[in-house]
C-alpha cells in the first residue's frame, strides 16, 4: 500500500511543469589576436569578482617517467614570477583573498586552473597575477624553488594518498587502467621518484609548450564593469606572444581481457574494501557519458541507490557503497566501491553486488529511479551557480565546458543530454560497459596492526 | 598569388612537411634507427618551442596596480527575526537571486549533556532521525527527500545539534514537511537502530585510520579532561555505542530535541512572513520542554607536555599544538583573528611560510581558531614528513614563542586584518553559509548586526593591540602537543627537546 502511495506521489511531482527552468549563465566571449579566450559574466550580487584561468593542459600531457609533472608544474605558478614576488598568495592576502577556497590551483588528467575571487576595486591586481605567471613565470624559476616544490608535492602524496585509508588503492586502479606509457598512469599526483626527477628543463619546455594564451581561456565573473574589464585584460593579455600550436594527446586506453583479481596491503586502513571497476574507454562528453552518470547515481548515490538496499540494508554486509561512471579526455572507467561493514571481507561483498549488477542488466532500471536522478542533477547544477568561482562555481562552470566544448553557454545542452537518457539507455550501457569476465576487484586488506606499548 | 601559396604551405605543413621534403633518391642509404630519429626530431621541435620568445616587459608591469575607487561596500546579511509559538526564534535572510532556500534548525545541546557512559548518544540520535519516521520507514524517507533533489542533514557537534535542509524553492512546503517529520517523529525502530548501530561500529573502527581524527581526539581529552563530555572520543567508542539502547536514543530525542533555545536560521528565495507562516503550522507540535543541562567539570590547566600516538610506518605525523582562549563573545575575539592570521591563519602566515615554504616538510600548517559558547582555543596544525616531526614542533613552539613578543613585521597587520575583512561576502556567499552563520550568532550571543559591524571592528585593530592579545594568550609553557605519527623516529628527539613530558596513550 505504502509503496503505490509514494509512486503516485513521485509521478505527480513528475508530471508537473519542468521543475524550475534549466538554470542559466549568461556571458560574453571573445578572443584576443594571441588567441586567449575571454569570458565575462557579470553577477552584481556581490562586491567581489572571480579570476578563473584554465589551461588546456593536464596529466594527459606528461611525458613517460614524468608522472606527476604536470601537478607539480601548477605548484610552481604559485612560487612567484617576474614582477609578482615573493609569491601570489602573499599578493592575494594583501588585498584580502585567502588562500584555500578563495584562491587555489587544482591539476586533473586533463587541464588545470587557477582562481581567485578577490574584491571588486581589485580586479586589475588579480589580472596582473594571472598575466605575470602566463608570461613572465620562467625569469624567477630556480632549483631552490623547484626543490622546494617537489618536497611539497611528495607530502602532498604522502597526505592523502600514503597516510590516507585506500590512498593506494586509488593509485593502483590508476595503473591497471591505464598502464605506462599511458600518462594517467600514478593518477595525477605522480609516484616521488618521478616528481623528484622533474627538473628546470622539464618545467622550462612545458610552459613554453603549454602555457600560450592560446592554450587558456579567462573567465571573469563578479561585480565588474565590462568595458574596464575587457581594456584591463588587453592592457595584461595583449602583449603576450601566442604558444606553439598544440596538438591534443590521443593516446589509447588499454581493454581489459579478463578479471584482474589483486589485494593492495594497506597500512592505514582499518576496514577492508573492494573496488570493482570496469576500463569502460568512455570519454567525457561522448555519446553514453550520460547515461553511465546517471547508472553511477542509480547503482550507488544516497540511500534510493540499489548497491545501498541490497549490501548495507539488505544482506548488511557493508558500512558504505559508492558508484561512479569517471569520464576523461583520454577514457573512461565505472567504478564500485564497497566498505565492508566491521567483521565482514571485501569477499563478502562480490555476491551481493554481482546480483544487483545482473538484475540491472537482465531488466533494466525503472523510470522513476531515472527521473529521480535528473532531478538531483539539475537541482545540484543550480547550486553550484551560488558561488561565483572556487573549486567549482560559475566560472568553473564557464570554463569547462569552454576548454571542452567550445562552448561557454553549452549548460542547457549538458543537461538536454541527461534529460534525454532512457531506462533502457543504462541498461543498454550496462550490458555494453560492465562484463563480469573483464573487470578489475581490487581489493584493500588493512595490514594487522603492531599494538605498541611503552 | 601570394595567398594561394601561403595556403599551400600551410597545407602542407599541417599533413607532415618533412616527408613532402624528403627527395626521391636511389643512392644506397645507411640504415637509420627510428627510435633515434625520433629522438632527434622531438629534440630538435623541443629546442624551437623553447626558442620561441617571450613577452616584452612594461612599466605598468612593475608594481602591483591599485584598487579602483569606489565599488560597492559589502551589505552583510542581517537578518529579520520572528519568534515561533513555541518561542523558537526564526532568522530569515531573504535572497532572491535563484530559486534555492536553505534551513538551519539549531539546537542547543550536543556531546556536552551526554553522560560519560553513553559517549556518541547525540550523534547516534542525530543518525537515526534519517532512518525512518513514525509515517515512513527508512527507504520511503530516503525516496522522498530524493524525489524532491532534497539535501536533508542532520548532525551533533560539542555544544548544537543542527537540523538541516537545502531546497529548490518550489517545492520548500514539502520539504518542510519532511523536514518537521523526521524532527518530531524519528521512530527509532530495532532493525534500524541495530542497522545504524552497526555502521557507527565500522566508522569508529575506520576513525582510527585518520590521523587527524585520532590526534583531535587526543587533543580534546587534553583540553577538557578525562571526566568532561567533551574530552571523550568523538562519537563515541565502540563500548558506550554497544551500550546505547532504544530506550536511550528516545529519551535523549525527547529530552533534548526541543525549541528551547532553538534557533532556525533561513536564506534564500523566500520571505520572512512566508517562511514563518510554513515553519508554524508544521512545527505547532514541536513543545518546549526545560531539562537541566547536566554541570560540568571545570576545564583542567594545560602543561606544556606531548601526547605521542604511535602510527609505525607512517610517512607523515600529525602535529598539533593547542592552547586555551576564551568563549565566541569574549571582546578580544576579534583581535584574536587578527592575531591568528598574523601567526598562522593565513597561507603566508609565519607558520606554513617556514614549514612548507622554507623547510618544505609538510603540505601545509594552519593555526585556526575555534571559539564556542563557553571556551575556545588555538590550535596548530598540519600533517609533516615523519623523519622531521621533532624539528618541526620545535618549529611551531619557536614561532608561537616569536609571536607571543606581540613584535610584527612589515606588511604582516595590514595582511591579517584585510583578510579578515576582505573574505566576509565570499564566506557569506551561499545560502547554506548564510543560514548556519545566522543561527551561530545567535547561539554565540553575538549580534545580529555582527557581520556588518565587524569591518569597522577589524578596522580600528592596531599593532598594540595584537601585542597585548599575542602575550596574553600565547603562552608556550600551557601549549601542548599531540603528534600522531611512527614513534621511532621521533620519541628520543622529542623527548630530548625537553618541552615537557612525553607519554604514550595506551590503546
Amino acid at each position: 500500500m505504502r509503496s503505490t502511495l509514494l509512486f503516485g506521489v513521485a509521478v505527480l511531482a513528475l508530471a508537473r511543469p519542468a521543475l524550475a527552468a534549466d538554470p542559466e549563465i549568461k556571458f560574453e566571449k571573445y578572443k584576443l589576436p594571441n588567441g586567449l579566450t575571454i569570458i565575462l559574466s557579470e553577477d552584481h550580487r556581490l562586491p567581489q569578482v572571480a579570476v578563473n584561468v584554465w589551461y588546456h593542459v593536464g596529466a594527459a600531457n606528461q611525458s613517460k617517467g614524468r608522472s606527476g609533472f604536470a601537478h607539480l608544474f601548477e605548484h610552481m605558478m604559485f612560487s612567484g614570477s617576474k614582477h609578482v614576488q615573493p609569491s601570489p598568495f602573499k599578493i592575494l592576502e594583501s588585498i584580502g583573498t585567502a588562500g584555500g577556497a578563495m584562491a587555489n590551483g587544482t591539476t586533473n588528467f586533463d587541464r588545470t586552473n587557477y582562481f581567485e575571487v578577490v574584491p571588486a576595486t581589485e580586479l586589475s591586481t588579480a589580472l596582473w597575477l594571472e598575466s605575470d605567471r602566463m608570461a613572465f613565470l620562467l625569469d624567477t624559476l630556480d632549483d631552490k624553488k623547484l626543490e622546494v616544490q617537489r618536497n611539497v608535492v611528495s607530502n602532498e602524496r604522502r597526505q592523502n594518498y600514503e597516510n590516507r585509508p585506500y590512498g593506494l588503492a586509488r593509485l593502483r586502479s590508476c595503473d591497471l587502467l591505464f598502464p605506462s606509457p599511458h600518462p594517467y598512469y600514478q593518477c595525477v599526483i605522480g609516484s616521488i621518484p618521478e616528481i623528484q626527477a622533474a627538473s628546470v628543463d622539464d618545467l622550462k619546455y612545458f610552459f613554453k609548450q603549454y602555457y600560450g594564451p592560446n592554450n587558456a581561456s579567462l573567465a571573469i565573473v563578479g561585480d565588474f564593469d565590462p568595458i574596464a574589464a575587457k581594456a584591463a585584460v588587453e592592457k595584461y593579455f595583449g602583449g603576450i606572444p601566442a604558444g606553439p600550436a598544440i596538438a591534443r594527446p590521443e593516446v589509447a586506453q588499454m581493454k581489459l581481457t579478463s578479471v584482474v583479481k589483486e589485494t593492495v596491503q594497506d597500512k592505514v586502513a582499518e576496514v577492508p574494501r573492494l573496488d570493482v571497476i570496469w576500463a569502460t574507454g568512455v570519454k567525457h562528453y561522448t555519446a553514453d557519458e550520460p547515461a553511465g552518470d546517471i547508472l553511477g547515481a542509480i547503482l550507488g548515490d544516497g540511500h534510493t541507490a540499489r548497491l545501498y538496499k541490497a549490501l548495507v540494508f539488505d544482506s548488511q554486509v557493508a558500512s558504505e557503497v559508492f558508484a561512479f561512471n569517471e569520464t576523461s579526455g583520454l577514457g573512461g572507467s565505472f567504478q564500485i566501491q564497497v566498505m565492508a561493514k566491521d567483521g565482514k571481507s571485501a569477499a563478502d561483498q562480490l555476491p551481493g553486488l554481482q546480483a544487483v549488477i545482473d538484475e540491472v542488466k537482465k531488466n533494466g532500471v525503472t523510470a522513476v529511479e531515472v527521473e529521480r536522478v535528473k532531478r538531483k542533477l539539475v537541482a545540484d547544477q543550480l547550486r553550484s551557480l551560488e558561488r561565483v568561482s572556487g573549486f567549482g562555481g560559475k566560472a568553473d562552470i564557464l570554463n569547462s565546458y569552454e576548454t571542452y566544448m567550445g562552448d561557454p553557454g553549452y549548460l542547457p545542452k549538458d543537461l538536454a543530454r541527461y534529460r534525454a537518457v532512457t531506462p533502457e539507455d543504462v541498461k543498454a550501457f550496462a550490458n555494453k560497459y560492465l562484463p563480469d569476465d573483464r573487470r578489475i576487484e581490487l581489493t584493500s586488506a588493512p595490514v594487522a596492526k603492531t599494538v605498541s606499548s611503552n | 598569388m601570394t595567398t594561394t601559396r601561403t595556403l599551400l604551405c600551410a597545407l602542407v605543413l599541417m599533413m607532415g612537411c618533412a616527408s613532402a621534403e624528403v627527395k626521391p633518391t636511389t643512392e644506397a642509404q645507411a640504415p637509420v634507427d627510428p627510435m633515434a630519429q625520433k629522438a632527434a626530431a622531438e629534440a630538435e621541435a623541443k629546442q624551437k618551442v623553447l626558442a620561441m620568445p617571450g613577452a616584452p616587459d612594461a612599466e605598468f608591469r612593475q608594481t602591483q596596480p591599485r584598487p579602483t575607487s569606489g565599488g560597492a561596500a559589502f551589505n552583510a546579511p542581517v537578518p529579520t527575526e520572528r519568534k515561533l509559538k513555541n518561542g523558537a526564534r526564526v532568522l530569515v535572510v531573504e535572497n532572491h537571486a535563484l530559486p534555492l532556500v536553505a534551513i538551519d534548525i539549531a539546537i542547543p545541546v550536543g556531546a556536552d549533556v551526554v553522560p560519560l557512559d553513553k559517549t556518541g548518544l547525540d550523534a547516534f540520535t542525530a543518525m537515526m532521525l534519517k532512518e525512518g519516521t513514525t509515517k515512513r520507514s527508512s527507504l520511503e524517507l530516503a525516496e522522498a527527500i530524493d524525489d524532491l533533489a532534497l539535501n536533508l542533514s542532520s548532525t551533533s557537534g560539542s555544544e548544537t545539534i543542527h537540523v538541516s535542509i537545502n531546497s529548490l524553492a518550489e517545492t520548500l512546503p514539502q520539504a518542510l514537511d519532511l523536514l518537521a517529520e523526521v524532527l518530531m517523529q524519528p521512530s527509532f525502530k530495532p532493525e534500524d537502530t541495530e542497522r545504524a548501530r552497526n555502521v557507527l561500529l565500522t566508522g569508529l573502527l575506520q576513525k582510527k585510520a585518520s590521523p587527524a581524527a585520532v590526534a583531535n581526539d587526543q587533543a580534546i581529552r587534553l583540553f577538557y579532561g578525562p571526566q568532561h563530555p567533551l574530552g571523550q572520543p568523538r562519537g563515541g567508542t565502540a563500548d558506550t555505542i554497544k551500550a546505547i539502547t532504544v530506550a536511550d536514543l528516545k529519551k535523549f530525542h525527547d529530552t533534548w530535541y526541543r525549541p528551547n533555545g532553538a534557533v532556525i536560521g533561513v536564506s534564500g528565495d523566500v520571505t520572512a512572513n512566508d517562511v514563518q507562516a510554513l515553519l508554524e503550522a508544521r512545527l505547532a507540535a514541536w513543545k518546549p520542554k526545560t531539562s537541566a543541562k547536566p554541570k560540568l567539570p571545570a576545564p583542567p590547566t594545560l602543561p606544556r607536555q606531548v601526547v605521542l600516538v604511535d602510527k609505525p610506518g607512517a610517512s607523515q605525523s600529525q602535529v598539533w599544538v593547542m592552547g586555551r582562549l576564551f568563549a565566541a563573545k569574549d571582546p578580544d575575539a576579534v583581535t584574536m583573528g587578527v592575531a591568528n592570521n598574523v601567526v598562522g591563519g593565513l597561507f603566508g602566515s609565519r607558520m606554513n611560510i617556514n614549514l612548507r615554504e622554507t623547510r618544505s616538510w609538510s603540505y601545509g600548517v594552519r593555526t585556526n581558531l575555534q571559539l564556542l559558547r563557553t571556551d575556545g582555543f588555538i590550535l596548530t596544525a598540519g600533517g609533516i614528513q615523519a623523519p622531521y616531526t621533532a624539528e618541526a614542533l620545535g618549529e611551531y613552539y619557536k614561532e608561537l614563542e616569536g609571536f607571543s613578543t606581540g613584535e610584527l613585521r612589515e606588511g604582516e597587520l595590514d595582511r591579517a586584518k584585510e583578510a579578515m575583512i576582505r573574505s566576509l561576502p565570499s564566506q557569506l556567499e551561499t545560502n547554506g553559509a548564510v543560514a548556519a552563520s545566522m543561527t551561530a550568532l545567535a547561539l554565540n550571543g553575538l549580534p545580529l548586526d555582527y557581520y556588518q559591524t565587524l569591518p569597522a571592528r577589524v578596522a580600528k585593530v592596531d599593532a598594540a593591540e595584537v601585542a597585548r592579545v599575542a602575550k596574553k594568550y600565547i603562552v608556550v609553557n600551557n601549549m601542548p602537543a599531540v603528534v600522531v605519527g611512527p614513534k621511532e623516529s621521533s620519541q628520543e628527539k622529542l623527548t630530548a627537546m625537553k618541552v615537557g613530558d612525553v607519554t604514550l596513550p595506551t590503546p
